[in-house]
């Protein structure tokens, strides 16, 4: 496990209450403590607010922690243009390696054909696009896995693959759909995850912690706990997340 | 494990055999003691045990606490949809197999957690003055809904397994906060400061602490509640005191 290096595909800006110093460095903190190389920084409030601010701010923190994070936008489908403007300035000029989006905060179903430009924009600057599912109306796995058969060069994260209830949902979908990858966070069945992997191998699992957020110590204990290979979780914590996220290994 | 020295009680465990699932006795007994875990509350494995065959699930869990006295306790399942039937097994399970308490699973036994169906079995809990089990979370059984069924059955003291499981934390402490009745068992509830906060405001002394195995494991189960960062005396209730006392077993 020492030697293990760890990528966590699933993070967020976000402060918690006891958070004294920036975002970036209390995130660091965390990180380091828990021995976690790089964390995907995806939007937080940029979720249900305008997100330029924030894509500022995650930018920034790219910056100043190129080794550290991977940086993420969010867009608004219902913001139509606006949005996707912003996503050109996001992927363009401050060159985000990743769209997330959240389909039960930003109200909409993921096979509803107004996402369908947001899609076309992240696989023109060939990004991984990381959706929340796991929850009724807008997050069921099933919804996720009609977008992917339709856009097949997309790069799908069907974030918590499945969330509580719905991991069953979540490996058929991944084996319907080559470009569907799982991420563990806060999927809560150790032998859901377990299974995920025998169905659909190991590629295509990402390890993810949902931190700050959820806790980071317990999806991580979840994964090195869970009975597989070194190899397989080898994958799991780093090599399929530096793979699609396009970090030299 | 630093809660070596600790008595530790896990309220919920399934054991047994279905289509889907396998975890025997003795797998858990291995589990248990790696994990330095005293007892634990078992119940079967979801399957056809909460269907058709609960009579058969009742005497499997009977045998098996037989078997290791000082370790376990049994849960017994009846199906509502057998009316009269489950009402009569669930009496003699708990009278002649001494087994401690009721779980039901809505989703698998196919109705509504407030529904009517379940009422005439309510009544009988109350009359063997036991705890009934229930996992929560998602619809048919969020912890809303468990409170509809708790506000009917206030003298029941009925246990919310998960605390609302992942995204049905958002419900656990209006549902606590509404029923004095309602008990948390902690495992598989993703969000620690949720509960943490819902801990605060309505106290420990209603939650108890479960592994879920062999969905979850004591690994991840005892770091999510070092992670809660409580007293000694709040660990100790979360731990074991709480589920003797709701029990009523004397130490």
């Amino acid at each position: 496990m020492d030697d293990m290096r760890i990528i966590d595909s699933h993070g967020h800006y976000m402060a918690l209450p006891y958070f004294k110093k920036s975002i970036e460095e209390e995130l660091i903190a965390i990180m380091d403590k828990v021995k976690i190389d790089m964390l995907a920084l995806m939007p937080y409030e940029g979720l249900y607010k305008d997100p330029k601010e924030e894509h500022d701010k995650i930018y920034n923190a790219y910056k100043k922690f190129p080794n550290r994070f991977i940086p993420f936008a969010t867009a608004n489908p219902y913001n139509g243009i606006e949005a996707l403007n912003e996503l050109e300035r996001a992927f363009g000029i401050m060159k985000l390696k990743g769209l997330k989006l959240h389909p039960i905060v930003q109200s909409f179903s993921p096979c509803n054909p107004i996402v369908y430009p947001f899609i076309e924009k992240a696989i023109e600057y060939d990004v991984p696009i990381l959706f929340h599912t796991g929850d009724p109306v807008y997050g069921m796995p099933f919804q996720l896995c009609e977008l992917a058969r339709e856009y097949k060069e997309a790069t799908i994260i069907m974030g918590h693959m499945g969330l509580g209830e719905y991991w069953y949902d979540a490996i058929r979908s991944a084996e319907k759909a080559d470009n569907i990858y799982l991420d563990t966070t806060g999927c809560r069945y150790k032998i859901a995850i377990e299974k995920a992997i025998k169905k659909i191998g190991a590629n295509r699992i990402l390890y993810g912690s949902d931190m700050p957020f959820l806790s980071v110590e317990l999806e991580l204990k979840k994964v090195l706990s869970l009975n597989i290979s070194k190899r397989e979780l080898e994958l799991i914590l780093y090599e399929n997340a530096a793979k699609i996220f396009k970090i030299k290994i | 494990m630093d809660f070596k020295n600790k008595m530790i009680i896990d309220f919920n465990v399934e054991i047994g055999n279905s289509i889907e699932f396998k975890f025997s006795l003795e797998e858990l007994i291995k589990i248990m003691n790696e994990n330095s875990i005293d007892k634990a509350i078992v119940s079967p494995i979801r399957g056809r045990y909460y269907i058709d065959l609960f009579k058969e699930a009742n005497k499997y869990i009977k045998d098996s606490i037989s078997k290791y006295k000082d370790r376990l306790y049994g849960f017994a399942i009846v199906n509502p949809w057998f009316n009269n039937e489950a009402t009569i097994e669930l009496r003699k399970s708990i009278k002649e197999y001494n087994l401690k308490g009721l779980k039901l699973f809505p989703s698998i036994q196919g109705y509504k957690v407030n529904h009517e169906i379940i009422y005439p079995l309510m009544e009988e809990v109350n009359k063997l003055k036991i705890p009934i089990f229930i996992p929560s979370g998602y619809p048919p059984s969020t912890p809303l809904q468990i409170a509809d069924l708790a506000e009917v059955f206030p003298e029941v003291n009925i246990i919310m397994g998960h605390s609302g499981f992942t995204t049905f934390w958002l419900e656990l402490l209006p549902a606590m906060k509404r029923c004095e009745n309602l008990y948390g068992e902690l495992s598989c509830q993703t969000n620690v400061r949720a509960l943490k906060e819902v801990i605060e405001k309505i106290g420990v002394e209603r939650f108890l602490y479960g592994s879920s195995l062999p969905f979850s494991h004591p690994i991840i189960e005892i770091e999510k509640i070092k992670l809660l960062n409580l007293s000694k005396e709040e660990e100790e209730k979360i731990l074991w005191k709480n589920a003797l006392k709701l029990l009523n077993i004397k130490k």
